[in-house]
């Protein structure tokens, strides 16, 4: 990232490119105690990603930065859905697995055993009491 | 007269006849709608206007009494089981229609048994989660509690640890419980606001009313998961005396075990089913 | 402290995470793509009266470990930024576990992995809006070409056509003419939602721990300002002030949809009113871009949820 554009505070629609070549970055290294990680988490902010922390509060988006606010807003609404969808695929897979219990009791007699949960616990209690 | 409209009923084939039953001793107008026509001939449809929400199914014909195919609120819904859709071509299509049956879940002015969508969360949270999260529900008075549960590697303390049940098979959590000196299992049966009571390790053994302390608490466990039926599994401790004290270990608003209780013709089990379809069809019991 | 999950590179966290760094905040990080390889999560839920003490555990790195008892609040980026994390059975068990995390722990957590779901659903929302007081847009979600037609015919204009769900769609305004030549005989319908345009001015509230309510107005000539680039159309942004009552309605949806951050879609009404009813809510986004909104309107969001996450001394008693 070019020196002038961090200074100014901007990511200029001609930086996007290059955001886009470098892909992620690494996680931050652990470290041995939280102040290194907190270090680490500094170095990866004010490396590839500096950007980030100059743009900040006090600096307003010129004209020449728009383009690329603009861009980062469609960015952000993207990770905004993203984050509902994993805990909905969970709860998608609960539903299936639940369909995949219904479907094994299914065809037995249904007053022939109890439910695929009752018997886990009643299984789990004899281990429990033993 | 209210309508009622069930849905997938017919996953549970001896609660599916009482409620028929119901409904034509109630002159009631039935429409059933099956696991595999929710969601493809009939379909939901919501609708806000000046501030009032609207609801209602396209391809759903009542066997009786045909009109509006909106449902009102002396209408009830019983949602009984229902399947994510298959998939399409179009993984966005796919999420609309799922995003349409729980709107119509949510909005719904009808009495909905057991109401879904992604305001509930009794169908959006791993029980145990919702355990942890409700019980106890009357504070110092409660006999209720949730067991102890620990996630991560299974804790060495001495103490007998098991695998939490489905958790670890879909979210792959490593959830681990144990309950101090259990006693027998016992399936307690919700519905509306009446309880009973079965102890499952003695299966010839009948239904009864609970102490009141545990019956209070299973109606406010019920009413704080959002459940107007519902099944739960639960164990006194034996090291407590009496009803002093339970431990919950799972929660469903499938009626399976209700199911299997009226396959063995458990006459409490169908009297508590008639007492709450009665009650709802005649408007005294408030579904949500 | 506060505890900080997501990846590194996600735009919002990195914003998060500069601004903790640069108003020394005292935080811990855990970046997506350690957990389950070098940060694992360990829980401990025991029975009892609710308060402190009934959820113990640590964020454990390989050789030091932070006691959930230090931390003050969480904030969650978990499931954005586009990154792949492994999908090895130790990766999914702890990412399960730091959903968990998010919906056991008993101080601040923006936001709780069950409360986001909402968003998931537009109508599910709108029960939701509708009892704060706000006014929601007539709308039809679904349905016969009947309804459609029938409802199309009772707006003043076109109506907009948008999706039910939280996937992404260009809004765009439809006449039912328009709409009844997309549709295929013998297809079923697609569930798509119309909704009455409403005149007025575009309104982001930003809503902390549902009690800061930081707004601002978008001027744009956009259909949907959030991307204008798309229609040629350029947007500004304003801080502005909230009337009372309407601030006192998005708290309270904020809190009956239990979030402790929600960036609230709201249209002004042309002239202005001080009432919720004239107000109209679109859409309560449950994991919200807010940093876009901080840079243009100077808006101070990250240091409300700062603050709320970590209670600066002075406030905490």
């Amino acid at each position: 990232m070019a020196k002038h554009d961090i200074e100014q505070g901007l990511i200029t629609s001609q930086d996007l490119p290059k955001l886009a070549e470098a892909g992620h970055v690494e996680a931050p290294a652990v470290g041995r105690n939280l102040q290194e990680l907190r270090q680490a988490v500094q170095d990866t902010l004010v490396g590839q990603w500096s950007l980030m922390g100059v743009i900040d509060t006090g600096k307003k988006a010129s004209d020449l930065g728009k383009k690329a606010a603009d861009a980062l807003t469609d960015k952000a609404k993207k990770d905004e859905d993203a984050a509902t969808h994993r805990e909905k695929d969970a709860r998608d897979e609960a539903h299936r697995k639940m369909n995949e219990d219904k479907a094994k009791k299914k065809g037995k007699e249904a007053s022939a055993a109890l439910g695929a949960s009752a018997n886990a616990f009643a299984s789990a209690l004899s281990d429990l009491r033993a | 007269m209210p309508r009622l409209v069930l849905i997938g009923a017919e996953q549970f084939p001896h609660l599916s006849d009482v409620l028929h039953h119901e409904a034509r001793r109630a002159d009631a107008p039935l429409t059933d709608i099956s696991v595999e026509a929710w969601g493809t001939s009939a379909t939901p449809w919501v609708e806000v206007k000046d501030g009032r929400l609207r609801a209602g199914l396209l391809g759903a014909a009542p066997s009786s009494g045909a009109g509006d195919d909106a449902l009102g609120p002396e209408d009830v819904l019983w949602c009984l089981f229902e399947k994510p859709f298959p998939p399409t071509q179009s993984p966005y299509l796919d999420t609309e229609h799922e995003a349409l049956r729980d709107g119509f879940h949510t909005c719904c002015p009808a009495r909905s048994i057991n109401r879904r969508g992604l305001l509930a969360p009794l169908w959006t949270m791993a029980v145990w989660r919702l355990l942890a999260l409700r019980l106890p529900v009357r504070q110092e008075d409660s006999v209720l509690r949730a067991p102890h549960f620990h996630l991560g590697p299974c804790p060495e303390d001495g103490r007998r640890w098991k695998p939490w049940p489905r958790e670890a098979e879909f979210s792959r959590a490593e959830v681990w419980w144990t309950v101090p000196a259990p006693g027998a299992l016992h399936l307690a049966v919700v519905m509306g606001s009446r309880v009973t009571l079965w102890p499952l390790e003695a299966p010839d053994g009948g239904g009864v009313r609970p102490p009141p302390g545990l019956e209070a608490d299973l109606l406010q466990l019920a009413a704080a998961c959002g459940a107007d039926v519902l099944e739960v599994l639960l164990v006194p401790s034996t090291d407590s005396g009496g009803d002093a004290g339970w431990t919950v270990l799972q929660l469903s608003a499938l009626p399976e075990e209700l199911e299997t209780l009226l396959a063995r013709e458990h006459p409490e089990a169908r009297a508590q089913v008639e007492h709450f379809v009665r009650s709802l069809l005649q408007g005294q019991e408030v579904a949500r | 402290m506060i505890l900080v999950m997501g990846p590194v590179d996600e735009l919002v966290t990195a914003f998060f995470l500069a601004h903790l760094t640069a108003t020394r905040r005292e935080y811990v990080f855990v970046d997506e793509r350690h957990l389950g390889t070098q940060v694992h999560l360990e829980l401990d839920w025991r029975p009892g009266p609710p308060g402190a003490g009934k959820l113990t555990g640590a964020v454990r790195f390989p050789t030091w470990s932070v006691p959930l008892e230090q931390v003050s609040g969480i904030f969650s980026r978990l499931g954005t930024g586009g990154i792949e994390p492994p999908q090895t059975p130790g990766s999914l068990a702890q990412r399960a576990h730091a959903a968990a995390l998010l919906d056991l722990f008993q101080g601040p957590v923006a936001n709780r992995a069950t409360a986001m779901l909402s968003n998931g659903s537009k109508p599910c929302q709108y029960a939701a809006i509708l009892a704060a007081g706000l006014r929601v847009p007539d709308t039809l979600a679904g349905g016969a070409p009947w309804h459609w037609e029938r409802f199309a015919r009772g707006l003043e204009g076109d109506p907009v056509i948008k999706s039910v769900s939280d996937e992404r769609s260009l809004v765009k305004q439809v006449s039912w003419e328009e709409a009844r030549a997309a549709m295929r005989p013998g297809h079923p319908l697609p569930p798509h939602q119309f909704q009455q345009r409403i005149p007025g001015t575009n309104v982001r509230a930003h809503v902390v721990g549902a009690r800061e309510v930081l707004a601002c107005r978008a001027e744009s000539l956009a259909l949907d300002y959030r991307h204008p680039d798309m229609t040629g159309h350029t947007v500004r942004l304003r801080a502005m002030e909230l009337p009372a009552p309407v601030a006192d309605a998005c708290r309270q949806l904020s809190r009956a949809l239990g979030l402790e951050l929600t960036g609230i879609d709201l249209i002004e009404p042309p002239g202005g009113s001080n009432s919720p009813a004239d107000w109209v809510c679109l859409e309560v986004n449950t994991c919200p871009g807010f940093m876009w909104f901080e840079q243009h309107s100077g808006l101070p969001i990250a240091r409300a949820l700062a603050d709320h996450l970590h209670p600066p001394l002075s406030s905490s008693c």
